[in-house]
């Protein structure tokens, strides 16, 4: 059997239950702004596993919030200007995003890999000027209020939090399939050599496209999440540095395994948080835990708990001879 | 009018060209992009400004201390953060994102919020065509020009020159010359951040001081080297001409916003139908 | 038919000229050489043959069919596999998920199939990875499938390039310095793989350099240099060939 495709052991179960009962039971025992920092957790993880559908295949992307955006915006706008109900402007955010991502990857599929983060920047930067500019249909700097609720009459955080909660356990379901499917295995195979998986049959763009759709698919919805609970969006809800955090995530989680993205982002979100209390100090903390990361652990969380644990393990075989 | 125009559209030209020579310079020799590059261009101006009016130098020595400094901190920030990272494209960039984060928050916490200017040595305005130009556009053009035409002389001519460019293109091989690749990574970064610092400097008399002006420079740096293609220095001066021309008529009809978004384009234009840029060779 | 059949390939880098008027043609079954001086242009050949370069002229056929334009998974998916000269492989992949991945073809699932994993998928799969099995038992990478592709030895990696390719299928496989860095053990068991690969009914085409390998399993060698052809027949005519031997040696006074 694939070793990926072989079920993860039993001993995860328990640890799952844990935290998942303490994330329910979350919102009734804290203070409702603990309940806030964890749903932009929720959507930041999404962010950053959907982010890593593409970043696996060896792209980097700097537009992934600009996908989160479009999202937003779609989302919004649907639901403001045509009144359509929360259901449509939710798909149509992510389906929108979705689209706009696979033209990104076709029309940019001729120029060199290290090029991509270039173009994607690009992308950023237009879709800003877009959103700042096109006053009649985005609020142009002011952005957009009054934006109708996930679920009207049910508008508290508290709400909000089960909602958001459960579309994030079944986004990491969804991906989580994603990544134990053929599909999964080969857009790491692209990342780890091209050549080699175009040589073997492997169409490297349409692959990248499905990877980078399918995760600002994710993205859209989210965005669209975001947009109806917050009530509120603006081209500055949406920071160049927004992009920039996905991918710190995303390398110091580590991208080689599954659940990388996951510790990327609460560890770096909580630090954030965290890091609020020190006042001043808090952008020169997260920087510099941002340095001694990558400095230090360049394949990440995940490749260093991987590394520890091949060096602990019993499994460092002899390579017998089969003649 | 279209003097006007002429003197701010150069103004911006060369002020971008400086930041961008010296990114490039930094990319094709050391694979590195150095996001960071902005927060140089920033403590350029940010140590001037102390230097004059807390320890009251004037504007010239104030300058030339500035960009010393700054270049020293190229060196040291080269070789504590980036020199590991040479070649490795994504690390890299995020040590850079690092150290801009970093940066612009202790520029917020000896600046201060509050926007102030640097005096400029010359004052007053000359007439030229039927435009006002005042003395610190002036003084940033002469600089600008004098700077630029000494870079291209050294990397033309001079041994250094000659040294950066071997390890541009074949960094082994410049090895096998017996050119020290480790000190001409650390010059070139030297010199890119001191370019920076250059431009902060000048800018500083022109526009204000603040801890995040660094940003808009960085991206323009951005797409000038895209255009003009990385790693080719001529190819950056080019396309500053271009983009800064470009943004200073559109941001006059239109607004500065609309311009960046038009640049912007023109960049993911440029990389899709011509990658390697207009003269690039990396 | 001819299976692979190569038309007045040129190839320019700028002004540099890599292949010259190249001809190769290869009936199915054979097991065909390339060889040459280093430098010759076999690699670039094999680049362009499976969609790598595009040539600066001439046509590639595969079955009749022209695959001169087609990118390199699309020749692959026709049938032609190439391995590489410098070791590729999935380096932080375990033995056994490398050749998983590299059964994309034989597992002819289309995308959303993939991504869905749908039951008829997973029965397809199930004989696509009992194929790749066998490959494995066959490259005698067994012991070794759990380990990750980067920490084997390098005659191991060698071995599990070949698989690779096998596990794709393909009707030609074009192997790259298939022995590079080899023992004489390593080579014995190479060879005896390759004699394996072709009883299954595929087509080589080999770069070698090791003239032991190459004069002992082919049936017909061409002999390339600068990029053009410059001898072409079976092991024995090529042995005693005089273009061939200067091409190696360079010109000497003393004939050998």
């Amino acid at each position: 059997m694939p070793n990926f495709i072989k079920k993860t052991g039993g001993k995860l179960v328990i640890p799952i239950v844990i935290i998942g009962g303490l994330l329910l039971a979350l919102p009734l025992l804290g203070r409702a702004y603990y309940t806030h920092i964890f749903i932009l957790i929720f959507l930041n993880i999404i962010l950053a596993m959907s982010y890593r559908l593409l970043y696996v295949t060896g792209l980097v992307s700097f537009c992934h919030v600009t996908f989160y955006a479009i999202g937003a915006y779609t989302s919004t706008i649907l639901a403001i200007k045509l009144g359509l109900p929360f259901g449509i402007c939710f798909l149509a955010g992510g389906i929108v995003a979705a689209i706009c991502a696979a033209f990104l990857i076709l029309a940019t599929s001729r120029a060199r890999g290290s090029y991509f983060f270039l173009i994607s920047f690009g992308f950023l930067g237009v879709m800003n000027t877009v959103f700042m500019q096109w006053r009649n249909l985005t609020g142009g700097s002011s952005g957009i209020t009054n934006i109708p609720p996930i679920i009207s009459g049910f508008d508290t955080v508290i709400y909000n939090y089960y909602i958001i909660f459960a579309f994030t356990i079944l986004a990491l379901i969804i991906m989580y399939l994603l990544d134990r499917s053929r599909f999964g295995a080969e857009i790491v195979a692209i990342g780890e050599a091209e050549d080699l998986a175009s040589t073997i049959g492997i169409n490297i763009v349409r692959h990248r496209v499905m990877a980078c759709a399918i995760g600002a698919l994710f993205a859209g919805f989210a965005g669209s999440l975001f947009a109806h609970y917050e009530g509120f969006i603006a081209p500055t809800s949406f920071p160049m540095w927004t992009t920039i955090y996905i991918l710190s995530w995303c390398v110091i989680g580590g991208v080689r395994k599954y659940w990388g993205p996951i510790v990327g982002a609460v560890l770096m979100t909580a630090i954030i948080e965290y890091g609020r209390m020190m006042g001043e100090w808090h952008a020169i903390f997260y920087a510099a835990v941002l340095l001694a990361v990558i400095m230090a652990m360049p394949n990440g969380i995940v490749g260093l708990v991987d590394s520890l644990r091949v060096r602990f393990s019993k499994r460092l075989t002899r390579v017998k001879k089969p003649y | 009018m279209i003097t006007q125009l002429i003197i701010n559209g150069l103004v911006l030209s060369l002020m971008i060209a400086l930041m961008s020579v010296g990114m490039t310079l930094v990319f094709s020799i050391l694979r590195v992009v150095n996001f960071a590059h902005g927060e140089f261009y920033m403590f350029g101006a940010v140590i001037a400004f102390f230097a004059i009016n807390k320890a009251g130098m004037g504007y010239i020595e104030a300058s030339i201390l500035a960009i010393a400094t700054v270049g020293l901190m190229g060196w040291v920030a080269n070789r504590l953060v980036f020199r590991r990272f040479h070649g490795k494209l994504i690390e890299g960039c995020i040590a850079a994102v690092a150290l801009s984060i970093g940066f612009q928050q202790v520029g917020w916490i000896i600046f201060g919020p509050k926007q102030k200017i640097l005096p400029a040595p010359l004052t007053g305005s000359v007439k030229i065509f039927g435009a006002s130009v005042t003395a610190e556009r002036l003084l940033l053009i002469g600089v600008s020009l004098v700077v630029i035409f000494g870079l291209a002389w050294l990397i033309r001519f001079t041994k250094l020159g000659k040294s950066m460019r071997a390890v541009q293109q074949d960094s082994e091989a410049a090895l096998t010359l017996g050119i020290s690749v480790k000190w001409v990574a650390g010059l070139t970064f030297a010199i890119a951040t001191a370019l920076a610092a250059l431009a902060g400097t000048l800018m500083g008399t022109v526009y204000n001081v603040s801890p995040i002006m660094g940003m808009l420079p960085l991206t323009f740096a951005f797409i000038v080297i895209v255009v003009g293609g990385m790693g080719s220095v001529m190819g950056a001066l080019v396309a500053a001409l271009i983009i800064g021309f470009q943004h200073s008529l559109t941001s006059t009809f239109w607004g500065p916003q609309f311009a960046l978004g038009l640049s912007l384009a023109l960049a993911i234009l440029v990389l899709i139908l011509r990658p390697r840029g207009l003269m690039g060779n990396a | 038919m001819e299976l692979l059949k190569a038309v007045k390939i040129t190839k320019y880098f700028g002004g540099l000229e890599a292949l010259k008027d190249l001809d190769l043609s290869m009936e199915s079954g054979e097991i065909a050489g390339l060889i040459g001086p280093n430098g010759a242009g076999k690699s670039t050949f094999f680049n362009v043959i499976s969609g790598v370069y595009k040539p600066t002229s001439g046509r590639v056929f595969f079955q009749g069919e022209d695959i001169t334009d087609m990118k390199t998974h699309t020749t692959a998916e026709k049938g032609l596999v190439r391995t590489f000269q410098a070791t590729r492989l999935f380096s932080d992949l375990s033995v056994n998920d490398n050749i998983y991945v590299a059964c994309h073809i034989p597992s002819k699932t289309n995308l959303i199939g993939d991504i869905l994993g749908l039951p008829l998928i997973k029965h397809r799969e199930g004989e696509a990875w009992q194929n790749a099995m066998d490959i494995v038992k066959m490259s005698g990478l067994e012991a070794v499938s759990q380990d990750l592709a980067r920490n084997l030895p390098h005659g191991y990696q060698r071995v599990l390039g070949m698989a690779i390719a096998l596990a794709a299928k393909p009707k030609l496989l074009c192997l790259d310095e298939p022995v590079t860095g080899m023992n004489g053990e390593e080579i014995r068991f190479m060879m005896g793989l390759i004699e394996k690969v072709r009883q299954q009914g595929i087509s080589i085409l080999l770069i070698e350099h090791t003239m032991k390998v190459v004069m002992g399993i082919c049936d017909r060698i061409t002999v390339i240099n600068f990029g053009r052809k410059i001898a072409e027949g079976k092991p024995d005519e090529i042995q005693g060939n005089e273009a061939v031997i200067e091409a190696y040696l360079g010109r000497s006074e003393d004939a050998p």
